[in-house]
């Protein structure tokens, strides 16, 4: 199956790529917005390989990577509707989906949309207390109750940053 | 390209597209769930998120400990610099206090402790990469800053000696010679020994990127408008300064250069020759006449300036934002003048000297102040008319008219009730509230305040900070 993303027409004169997920499907995307990728750009420099095949990461995941791309690569949008893209493209996803997010952009070095997750991620954490970071994200609390004890003695200091401005 | 991510790719490129060599990494993996979180937590910022990433699990401390950047130590005692280095080994910015906050009131002996000097070395010795550094209130001797410019002077970016004591400009010197990525040096309140102005003539013949300047409120006398001018200069992104005391009107060739400069501090008038007559203003007006701020300043805050001084202001007070009045000598009737002609005003310290008429002042034509600090004016009683009073009258306007209002911290002589009312039916914007009643006045109108405090709690639904400083009965 090849799917063209929304810029197919378009883009199709241009050089394109297809890239494979780990479940099979394959995406015909134009080689300006694969190149966003500095991962997909470093495998087109030294293979001219025109299938690309990212044993990592899944169906889902790549549609939504390549609609980022896509977007990005639009020389007709605007820095403004760029920007308004990636506000819609993070609001509301699953952590889950927001997780593999970040595996897919690390791994394929997409750094804008890795921050923009990240960030995502990052705030979903603001103001909550450790109970809560470990239960939501499904995190295994490996210290023992005297070793967290400790940490909190004996690191007291690095956690005093509460200090009002003009103390 | 990093190398476990160019063999992840690599060895599944290949157009053979056997779905059997995806094998994939399984994102339920520990080492895909690191990855996450190690792209993750270097965006948790706020401090006390990272103290409950820390706790999270021992690998979470371990990716909190590598990637925090910034570290605040609130009292320089509670931890050692080796144990600092081993928690946080790439930090780039680190403040540091020393002295209790005691000693900004002299209540605490000057070698009380506090010394930068471990610090200083550890820095040197294992933090590579520290650009900021913000010491509040301790000792630095000259040797800790010419350590510090041998061994840092090149990634130094940040430079604040906040209420410092213990050094003198011949430390500064080597700051000004060595560290040319310093982009912002503070000395503002420290203690410094001033042996000549040569370390403001380093930083000129060195520095090209420096962005703010304050040496506001030292007792440096030595500084040569000439140096400023050629920082100025040098300079392009110079957009704050702030100085000790120095004629503004050997300011006209700085304020000319600095383009860029947003912000200045400190200066100063001369006193008029004459007492009072005729001529005074006139003569003043002359001689400060030809003063010409530069286009983009819009916070300023000019020492001594007097109610003669005043028309040199003028042209730039519609688009002032911030103004500090602190050490103005302006009286009442001076701030009634002034803020009448600054519509943009966002920020405002003075003394109570502004008085009742000078809050009504600033209530109708300052319509989008935010925050508002009125201090306390030291025995000053000759410059305050009858009218050099703060009390409900002015906090009424004052809520009634600044309706964006986020701060305020005041000294009044007299409160009602109904003047904090007030504040709770207006100030909506609200958050951090401080007044302090003199005991000026034997009698208070209205007291005790609980209906009013009460209102004031209901009403500000944004206040995060409240002070009340009262007397017996209120």
């Amino acid at each position: 199956m090849v799917t063209t993303d929304e810029k197919g027409p378009l883009t199709a004169k241009k050089k394109s790529v297809i890239i494979r997920s780990c479940d099979g499907d394959e995406f015909l995307v134009s080689e300006s917005a694969a190149v966003l990728s500095t991962s997909l750009k470093k495998i087109l420099e030294e293979k001219e390989d025109r299938l690309i095949h990212l044993s990592d990461i899944d169906n889902k995941t790549l549609a939504m990577v390549i609609a980022y791309l896509s977007t990005h690569a639009d020389d007709g949008l605007s820095d403004d509707l760029k920007r308004s893209f990636d506000q819609e493209f993070v609001s509301g996803k699953e952590f889950d989906v927001l997780k593999y997010l970040v595996l897919a952009t690390d791994t394929l070095q997409v750094t804008c949309l890795c921050y923009t997750v990240a960030k995502k991620m990052a705030d979903i954490m603001k103001n909550k207390l450790v109970e809560w970071v470990r239960r939501e994200f499904d995190i295994q609390n490996d210290y023992t109750p005297e070793a967290e004890a400790e940490i909190r003695r004996l690191d007291a200091w690095a956690w005093d940053d509460r200090q009002l401005e003009d103390d | 390209m990093d190398e476990r991510k160019l063999k992840k790719l690599n060895g599944c490129s290949s157009s053979s597209g056997s779905r059997a060599s995806s094998s994939g990494v399984s994102s339920s993996s520990s080492g895909a769930y690191d990855t996450v979180w190690e792209c993750v937590i270097p965006y948790v910022q706020d401090p006390r998120d990272r103290d409950a990433v820390s706790l999270v699990c021992k690998r979470w401390y371990e990716i909190d400990a590598i990637t925090r950047k910034h570290v605040t130590i609130a009292l320089c005692y509670t931890a050692t610099p080796q144990r600092l280095s081993g928690r946080f080994p790439h930090l780039e910015s680190l403040k540091l206090k020393g002295k209790p906050r005691a000693a900004m009131f002299n209540l605490i002996p000057e070698d009380w402790g506090g010394y930068v000097t471990p610090w200083v070395e550890e820095i040197v010795r294992s933090f590579g990469r520290m650009k900021v550094l913000h010491f509040r209130r301790m000792i630095v001797k000259d040797s800790d800053l010419e350590l510090l410019a041998t061994s840092a002077g090149r990634v130094l970016e940040v430079l604040r000696l906040d209420k410092c004591s213990g050094f003198s400009t011949n430390g500064l010197l080597h700051i000004g010679r060595l560290c040319r990525n310093l982009r912002n040096l503070f000395l503002e309140e420290s203690s410094i020994t001033e042996n000549d102005g040569e370390w403001l003539h380093e930083i000129a013949s060195n520095n090209t990127v420096l962005e703010s300047l304050n040496f506001y409120m030292t007792e440096l006398m030595q500084v040569k408008s000439g140096d400023l001018e050629l920082i100025a200069r040098r300079c392009p992104s110079l957009a704050s300064m702030k100085i000790s005391d120095c004629d503004i009107s050997d300011l006209i060739g700085f304020f000319r250069a600095a383009a860029s400069l947003e912000e200045f501090g400190g200066g100063s008038f001369s006193d008029p020759p004459g007492q009072v007559g005729e001529g005074v203003f006139n003569e003043q007006l002359e001689k400060y006449g030809a003063v010409a701020f530069p286009p983009r300043l819009c916070r300023l805050g000019l020492t001594y300036l007097g109610n003669t001084d005043m028309p040199v202001l003028y042209p730039i007070a519609s688009r002032l934002k911030k103004l500090d009045l602190l050490y103005a000598l302006l009286d009442t009737e001076g701030h009634c003048l002034l803020l009448q002609r600054c519509p943009n005003l966002e920020v405002l310290e003075t003394r109570n000297v502004i008085g009742d008429r000078g809050l009504e002042v600033l209530a109708q034509y300052c319509k989008r102040m935010k925050r508002l600090r009125i201090e306390r004016g030291a025995d000053e009683q000759d410059m305050e008319d009858v009218e050099g009073v703060v009390s409900q009258r002015g906090l009424i306007a004052l809520a009634q008219g600044c309706l964006e209002l986020e701060y305020l911290a005041v000294y009044v002589s007299d409160i009602t009730n109904a003047s904090l009312e007030s504040m709770g039916t207006y100030s909506k914007n609200l958050c951090d509230f401080r007044l302090v009643l003199l005991d000026r006045e034997e009698r208070i109108t209205d007291l005790p305040l609980d209906n009013g405090v009460r209102s004031l709690l209901m009403g500000c639904h944004k206040l995060r900070r409240f002070a009340l400083y009262l007397r017996p009965g209120a």
